[in-house]
């Protein structure tokens, strides 16, 4: 264990500088990737970035759970005038999941990219990634609201492009990163109309100096600052695909290329939704009085809708995408629905879940995409025995399906379990019904996939499925082999998910039961 | 503390205002693109007399560069790819949802209007705050006489950094999505272009004198904006756009192959990368040289600790440096666009995909 | 009486001055936009918009400029005015010849009070 932490952590003078790394490092790598003389060279470069972006992200982890928080201060002017990263247990914990889903699915990358790229945009295509990464990374390490909304922007513009760039094998793309750009540019709208307002009531843009202000003068009774808490909810809601905030969300995960696809399903909602918890429970504090009833009687029925409305939808799609992709909506309810709770327990269970759909989605992605690697399969029809042809991707796509649908063992269960507690304890028995029937729509919808690759019989004719290549392979066992692992321990994603919680809320809590 | 209330500004404001929800209201009724892309150009103008008039010049300058100019000028070159004519649109009342919705935001605004301090209050959060803060200590900190750029180009230059990057992405989505523009190089003829040569140089003589004349002018208004920014409106944004601008101006006049050959679309493609790699690295200068990142102090060595005289060179220096990547990227990126657009054939083939 | 010697009577002279050019420059901007709007068509409006463009910036900047003084904002209007000087009239030419490319032929007759008679029919397009 010290030798794998010797191995971790970062030389001090990398360690010093962790926090800007993790940005800049993607930013600047991914300029170079401009001159990158061909794709894989292209590639080459993308992986080492992400995979030094995931060690940046481990030893910061480390030292914030060793330290408590940890501040940085661009261009060395102390906050509020300055910009800071500031990263405690909350964020460090969105921190490696991004750069972690980032490292899997770069290396996932090459095979889906060669098809579906054309040759000379592909050093862009991985210049465009990293950017991304990088702006969402930036969302998740940020301690300033303004700093918060440039790398929104950036990542946002990155996303339009990479999901545009799925024209190549469907034009329906374009549409669809149409549809997104419009509705992520009112979001972002949104967003800096509601950091206008709070800078307009306390005259700062840094997160940790807005709460220290809200809290002193008691500014939760300002409309202004209430109106500003409407706005930056809808506006990062829009990016976390928040219910009914969602429909850019499954066009453009069912017609990007795949690559984007996994990359997007496990990093950019999430980094979001972050945000969200960031501002509700950080900047804000639901204990704030109108904050209460906002929690009970808006976030908490609509996250519900979502998870019924939308797995419901799922199981009448025919698209494998679309499929995933309403569940990544429904799934989104079950997150949002624990930060309804406006508790520890459930903030917890919030982000413990999100970890592990990141997880379970991108694992599942993978599979899918890989499946389309030698022929285009979309439809469920096609995965007709397809786990035959292809058994290592299909046992990958089915672990991290049970996952999705909570079988017990797996990391989804424990999530789910988790986020059950938390609304028990609240008293919301309305929701364990809710998380039942969604739970059970899942298993329908995930079944269904699952049917038509193990049991029903390949058509004539029908596309042939081959079992994909190595690269592919590998970062999809990891994946589907960590819901496995965290399924029977979680220690590690609960861990850092309640440290997040404690770091935030300020309260010691002992929840975790069983699971140290 | 007394309000400071200037009837003059009161009445430009209420005036400029106006106007501008006129033209919102016309750019929404109309069907011809045409019309509202110079719409939108005059809007942006409005805006900059309008943030002139509340003092905000160096806001003024990007939109009037920005807004007016060069974004208007790139809406012209994407409408040339599509129709003229927007489609009818149905009733108001037809498009319950987006009605709804501007109604609930309008609502918000509304409410939230009630609890805002008074317009202009010296003593509202926003001039106690973080902005007396910069005002106060930025002359002895920073020492550039324009307060806008040390808080731009020092405080928050990493904001500006990040912005520099969102003007690069960008460029590599037009890039990526529109093409490379060097097919127009291929396809030189394209849309009579060799008429032209045929007709001679009398047809577009006065045009091309007077050109020749200003292009020289604009590029060194250019150097003027980004040298000067730190003590008048103006940065490296502001100038990229007015250095493209010179750019366009060629091709317009010129002909798009002659301005490939001045400035070849390969360098503005890799002058986009370069301009934010010249941002970061003067950021990871300060820090190879024991700073944090863009902290300009460190960029010539640890900080000596002595008092700098009237001007605080490491500061300059740091920030002259970083606007240096600003304007490469941008007018770069802006060159690119232009020449994605202009480059384009009008039909899309599906093999270009 | 007026004591012609004092700095303060030159100053006020001066103000005034300036305020009527600017009101003349204000005036002749006026009349070209009456004009852009009444005039029937695109060559005489461009007519009336270069009223606008040459005359009216001229006086405008003319009387901002005495208003400055001898200084280094009357310089910068002055370069200003020279900007306008050279392009507003380089541009009502190219959009005057674009116009003419496009085949849209002036309106050509006798005015008869109400509209213009035509020789011949003058078609747009």
């Amino acid at each position: 264990m010290t030798m794998l932490a010797d191995l971790v952590i970062a030389p001090t003078v990398l360690a010093m500088h962790a926090p800007v790394l993790l940005v800049i490092a993607p930013l600047l790598v991914g300029a170079a990737t401009v001159l990158a003389p061909s794709g894989r060279f292209a590639w080459y470069m993308a992986v080492a970035t992400s995979a030094f972006c995931l060690w940046m992200g481990i030893s910061l982890a480390m030292e914030v759970s060793q330290n408590g928080v940890v501040s940085y201060h661009m261009g060395g002017w102390a906050p509020p005038r300055g910009i800071e990263f500031r990263i405690d247990a909350l964020n460090s914990l969105a921190v490696v999941i991004i750069s972690f889903m980032g490292l899997m699915s770069a290396i996932y990358a090459q095979p889906a990219v060669e098809r579906e790229i054309r040759i000379e945009k592909r050093p862009m295509f991985y210049t465009a990634y990293q950017t991304c990464l990088a702006g969402l990374l930036g969302i998740v390490l940020t301690g300033d609201a303004f700093n918060l909304f440039v790398f929104l922007e950036i990542s946002s513009i990155a996303t339009y492009v990479l999901v545009a760039l799925g024209a190549g094998r469907d034009r329906r793309a374009l549409t669809a990163s149409f549809n997104y750009l419009i509705l992520g540019t009112i979001g972002a709208t949104f967003f800096v109309i509601g950091v206008g307002f709070l800078y307009a009531a306390t005259g700062t843009l840094n997160m940790a100096d807005m709460a220290r202000i809200m809290e002193a003068d008691s500014l939760h009774h300002s409309r202004v600052v209430q109106a500003g808490f409407g706005f930056i909810v809808v506006g990062l809601g829009l990016k976390a695909a928040m219910f009914p905030l969602h429909q850019w969300l499954p066009p453009a995960y069912a017609h990007a290329p795949s690559f984007v696809t996994v990359f997007l399903s496990s990093t950019a909602t999430k980094a979001a939704f972050y945000a969200l918890a960031r501002f509700m429970f950080s900047v804000f504090d639901p204990t704030f009085s109108f904050l209460e009833p906002v929690f009970l009687y808006v976030l908490a029925p609509l996250a519900a809708i979502a998870m019924l409305a939308c797995s419901f939808q799922a199981v009448f799609q025919t698209d494998v995408r679309r499929i995933l992709a309403y569940s990544s909506v429904a799934q989104v309810g079950y997150m949002l629905l624990g930060l309804a709770t406006g508790t520890a327990a459930g903030l917890t269970a919030g982000m413990f879940h999100m970890a592990n759909h990141a997880l379970m989605k991108g694992a599942l992605f993978m599979a899918v995409g890989a499946a389309a690697l030698n022929a285009s399969v979309w439809k469920v029809s096609h995965f007709n025995g397809a786990a035959a042809r292809a058994p290592l991707t299909f046992t990958g796509l089915a672990v991290a399906g049970f996952s999705l649908m909570g079988v017990p063992l797996t990391a989804g269960f424990l999530s789910k379990w988790k986020l059950l507690e938390a609304t028990l304890a609240e008293g919301w028995w309305w929701a364990a019904v809710v998380i039942g029937i969604s739970s059970f729509l899942a298993l329908f919808y995930v079944g269904r996939i699952m049917q038509a690759a193990f049991f029903a019989k390949a058509e004539e004719g029908a596309p042939e499925i081959k079992e994909a290549p190595f690269v592919v392979l590998l970062p999809l066992w990891l994946l589907a082999g960590l819901n496995i692992v965290f399924g029977l321990n979680p220690s590690l994603p609960l861990g850092m998910a309640e440290a997040g919680a404690r770091a935030v809320l300020g309260v010691d809590l002992n929840i975790s039961g069983g699971a140290q | 503390m007394e309000e400071q209330f200037v009837p003059s500004v009161l009445i430009a404001n209420i005036a400029l205002m106006s106007m501008l929800g006129v033209i919102t209201i016309a750019i929404i009724r109309m069907t011809s693109l045409f019309g509202i892309v110079m719409l939108s150009g005059v809007y942006s103008l409005v805006s900059a007399a309008w943030f002139q008039a509340m003092d905000a010049v160096d806001v003024s300058f990007t939109e009037a560069a920005v807004g007016a100019g060069i974004s208007t000028a790139l809406y012209l070159g994407a409408m040339l790819l599509t129709v003229r004519k927007a489609k009818p649109t149905k009733g108001i009342l037809k498009r319950w949802a987006p009605l709804l919705v501007v109604i609930g935001t309008g609502s918000a605004l509304l409410y939230a209007s009630v609890d805002l301090p008074a317009f202009g209050s010296l003593d509202s959060p926003v001039n106690t705050g973080v902005g007396m803060q910069y005002m106060e200590v930025s002359p002895k900190e920073v020492g550039t006489p324009n307060v806008v750029t040390a808080v731009l180009a020092s405080y928050r230059g990493f904001d500006t950094f990040g912005e520099t990057v969102v003007v690069f992405i960008a460029g590599v989505a037009v890039i990526l999505l529109i093409g490379f523009g060097e097919r127009a190089l291929a396809a030189s003829n394209w849309r009579g272009r060799e008429d032209d040569d045929a007709q001679g140089d009398d047809s577009h003589l006065i045009l091309r004198v007077v050109s020749k004349l200003l292009i020289p002018l604009i590029v060194l208004y250019a150097f003027y904006v980004h040298f000067h920014g730190e003590y008048s409106p103006g940065g490296g944004f502001q100038a990229g756009v007015i250095f493209a601008v010179a750019i366009m101006l060629y091709s317009l006049i010129f002909g798009l192959k002659a301005a490939m050959t001045a400035f070849p679309p390969v360098w503005a493609r890799v002058g986009a990368a370069m301009g934010v790699a010249i941002y970061g690295l003067v950021g990871v200068i300060c820090m190879l040289n024991g700073g944090r990142f863009l902290d300009y102090d460190y960029i010539f060595g640890p900080p000596s600790g002595e008092a700098h005289g009237h001007h605080n060179w490491p500061q300059i220096t740091g920030i002259i440096g970083v606007e240096v990547g600003v304007v490469v990227a941008v007018a770069c990126v802006m060159i690119t666009a232009f020449y994605a657009f202009a480059g384009r054939t009008p039909e899309i083939r599906d093999e270009d995909w | 009486m007026v004591d012609l010697t004092s700095p303060e009577f030159w100053e006020s002279v001066r103000m005034m001055v300036a305020a009527g050019v600017i009101l003349l420059g204000a005036l002749f901007v006026l009349v070209g936009s009456v004009g852009v709007l009444r005039f029937p068509d695109f060559y005489t409006r461009m007519h009336a918009a270069s009223v606008t463009d040459t005359l009216g910036a001229t006086l405008v900047l003319g009387g901002m400029m005495i208003l400055a003084g001898w200084s280094i904002n009357s310089f910068k209007l002055l370069m200003t005015w020279l900007f306008l000087f050279i392009t507003s009239p380089a541009a009502s030419n190219a959009a005057a010849h674009a116009a003419l490319v496009a085949g849209l032929e002036p309106l050509l007759g006798k005015w008869n009070g109400e509209k213009v008679e035509k020789p011949e029919l003058a078609k747009e397009g």
